[in-house]
């Protein structure tokens, strides 16, 4: 293995020989600045741009309106099993959630988590220019809930939300990355969807067919 | 490996004319949503930006993967190196049997598509799937992907339906939602059963150690949590300086590709959690060789976007097979020539007309044509074309201008052959190409240098 190592190295290094005098320094970081955008403005934004991703936001105010919120759109999508990833904001939000079968997904294996009809996972940031949610996703249970169920809900805080991918949107994922924290932080932007058929688009490929996505203003 | 152009796979795609402008129309239909998705941002400074970083990577290639290889241990992973494509091989095969594992569920890789990884796993008797609809449908088939990003580009809904109908036993339908259902129903077993999953690499970050996986169907995130063993398979390019670079090929690699304003899933792998193996096998495969020569080594920034076939006048109407190799288009015709030798593929670069439509395009500002002509000279040196038609008609011009009586006796016989060639009507072999559509102009009665002297 080392042998290997070395022989790919050294033919690395043997074809940059003309390079002896290559700069050490990279170039400067490309950063996409916040916005002096207001976080309702931000909301409206992200609202349209997941819409026009076949995903759904709504904006609420409080946890109790975020549960009822989402207990009315799981409702109209017909779920009656929730499986809820490991996190406070989305533990919080499952609590209220009554009339629905709730687990949290790291007691299931991944046959139950399949049979669920929903996961429910918290964002920790949220893009607006893109519709899109950052989750962080630890261990392989809750690495599977944007995948295996049907249905995709997804909670943050209005003060999660940012312009676009700028470095304090991008904190979350590498402050994990600092931390040694494993599994994957994963950017969301809509349902799982797939266009290698004519181009044609449909949703729900391999993952959900709907995502929405509930912005508490006052977590 | 043969990856000459492929003049059947041509003459197939010339034999239905009705599929040239459904494949043109499709790529042009991506081209028109790239152009608008890229309009809303800072386009240019964006694709400059990410032409800088892919420089300094490349120049910087082994202290880079030298850090990544070390940062990707420290979160629990393990590196393999591949000097050639066979160890490559070797490595995934040793995984699968280390881990004892019968079959394989894969995320989508160009890598994997020229190591073959499919052929010799199931010459191993280990039951390999491809998960990504369009590498699920040119597998079925038992095709090649035809185009980097939309594998199955090739084919209608209708050839899908009839495929379908064939491998799954399912009724024939054309509707891409349920046949997207079938291929769906059928794969969730597969991942469930599956004690590998590979993926290929977007981007490895140097900094970090962690990985950047990009797609939108889910199938890639499926492929690296549901099996107990992730296998990254990347070439030694994929390799960027810092998690700080990531949100800027986020930006440009989704708007290129797709149109898209950014992919449905950007994963960032942070390391094996518990109960997970994950390994990385990091390949060279010849790899080295484009990075030896300065005028080539460009092409080691590209990021597999596709923009550059979608835009390409040959691809569009020749299509992706017509390349021979698993790299189609432009990229494929600078790549391919270098990773399987010159000898094997030096007619890549002549496949291409040199609009430079690839190079506009191009989301890290990679310079297409000025690799193609280079390569064009390296394949003339190389012996390529020395015994074409091109070069005997250049060598018998070379003759015939090699002073006036030579010169006056040509455009003699010229004239006097084309007389009679319109008598004739039609010629025989490559020559029929020409005269089976078109006739041949009426040649003039004598030089002008016989009419200047008559009427002067």
């Amino acid at each position: 293995m080392n042998d290997a190592r070395s022989r790919v190295l050294a033919a690395v290094r043997e074809a940059l020989i003309d390079l002896s005098g290559r700069t050490s320094a990279p170039p400067p970081v490309t950063t996409f600045g916040e916005t002096d955008e207001s976080k309702a403005s931000l909301a409206q934004k992200f609202a349209t741009e997941l819409q026009a991703v076949a995903g759904s936001a709504m904006i609420v105010r409080d946890r109790a309106e975020c549960a009822a919120s989402m207990a009315s759109y799981l409702l109209g999508r017909g779920v009656r099993s929730v499986a809820v990833q490991s996190s406070p904001l989305a533990q919080g939000i499952a609590l209220q959630l009554d009339g629905f079968d709730v687990s949290s997904a790291v007691k299931l294996d991944r046959h139950e988590l399949e049979r669920r009809d929903c996961a429910l996972l918290e964002a920790r940031s949220l893009l607006a220019d893109t519709g899109s949610a950052t989750v962080i996703l630890n261990n392989t249970q809750d690495r599977l809930l944007p995948y295996l169920p049907r249905t995709c809900a997804i909670v943050a805080e209005l003060g999660s939300l940012h312009a676009t991918l700028t470095p304090q949107a991008l904190a979350c994922i590498s402050d994990s990355a600092a931390s040694g924290a494993r599994g994957e932080a994963l950017i969301v932007t809509g349902p799982s969807r797939t266009a290698d058929i004519e181009k044609v688009l449909v949703l729900g490929a391999h993952g959900p067919q709907a995502l929405a996505v509930f912005i508490v203003e006052q977590p | 490996m043969t990856t000459s152009f492929n003049r059947k796979e041509v003459a197939r795609a010339f034999a239905h004319p009705a599929a040239a402008p459904v494949l043109a129309t499709t790529l042009e239909r991506s081209v028109e949503s790239a152009h608008r998705a890229r309009a809303e941002i800072e386009w240019e400074s964006l694709r400059s930006a990410a032409h800088d970083v892919k420089a300094y990577a490349i120049e910087n290639l082994d202290r880079l993967l030298t850090r990544f290889e070390a940062q990707f241990t420290q979160r629990g992973g393990i590196v393999l190196w591949a000097p050639t494509a066979d160890d490559a091989v070797a490595h995934f095969l040793d995984i699968c049997r280390r881990h004892g594992a019968t079959s394989v569920v894969k995320g989508k890789s160009m890598v994997s598509e020229e190591l073959g990884i499919n052929e010799h796993l199931s010459r191993a008797g280990i039951d390999a799937v491809e998960t990504d609809l369009g590498e699920y449908i040119v597998q079925l088939a038992d095709q090649r992907p035809s185009h980097i990003v939309g594998p199955a580009l090739h084919l209608s809904r209708h050839d899908v339906g009839k495929l379908f109908a064939a491998k799954l036993g399912i009724e024939y339908t054309d509707d891409p939602e349920a046949l997207m259902s079938a291929a769906r129903t059928r794969l969730r077993a597969r991942y469930m059963q599956a004690q590998v999953g590979m993926t290929g690499v977007n981007f490895a970050v140097a900094e970090t150690g962690t990985t950047v996986v990009i797609e939108n169907e889910g199938n890639g995130g499926l492929s690296s949590a549901v099996p107990p063993v992730h296998v990254f398979l990347m070439g030694v390019e994929k390799v960027i300086p810092r998690l700080a670079d990531v949100p800027l090929f986020v930006r440009i690699l989704a708007r290129a590709a797709t149109g898209q304003k950014i992919s449905t899933y950007t994963h960032h792998f942070l390391g094996a959690e518990e109960g997970k193996t994950v390994y990385c096998i990091i390949v060279d495969a010849n790899r080295t060789k484009l990075l030896a020569d300065p005028k080539t080594r460009q092409s080691l920034y590209c990021i597999r976007c596709g923009a550059c076939l979608n835009v390409c006048p040959i691809y569009r109407r020749a299509g992706g097979f017509a390349y021979g190799g698993t790299y189609a288009g432009p990229i494929g015709a600078v790549i391919t020539p270098q990773l399987t030798g010159i000898e094997q593929a030096g007619e890549l670069p002549f496949v291409s007309t040199l609009c430079g439509a690839c190079q506009d395009e191009c989301p890290v500002k990679i310079d297409l044509p000025h690799q193609l002509v280079y390569l064009r000279h390296r394949a003339v040196e190389h012996g390529y074309g020395r015994a074409s038609m091109t070069s005997r008609g250049i060598a018998a011009w070379a003759r015939a201008m090699r002073d006036l009586p030579s010169y006056r006796r040509s455009v003699r016989w010229l004239r006097r052959s084309a007389a009679l060639g319109r008598r004739i009507g039609w010629y025989p072999g490559v020559l029929g190409a020409w005269t089976k559509a078109r006739t041949l102009p009426e040649p003039p009665k004598e030089s002008f240098k016989e009419w200047w002297e008559r009427a002067r």
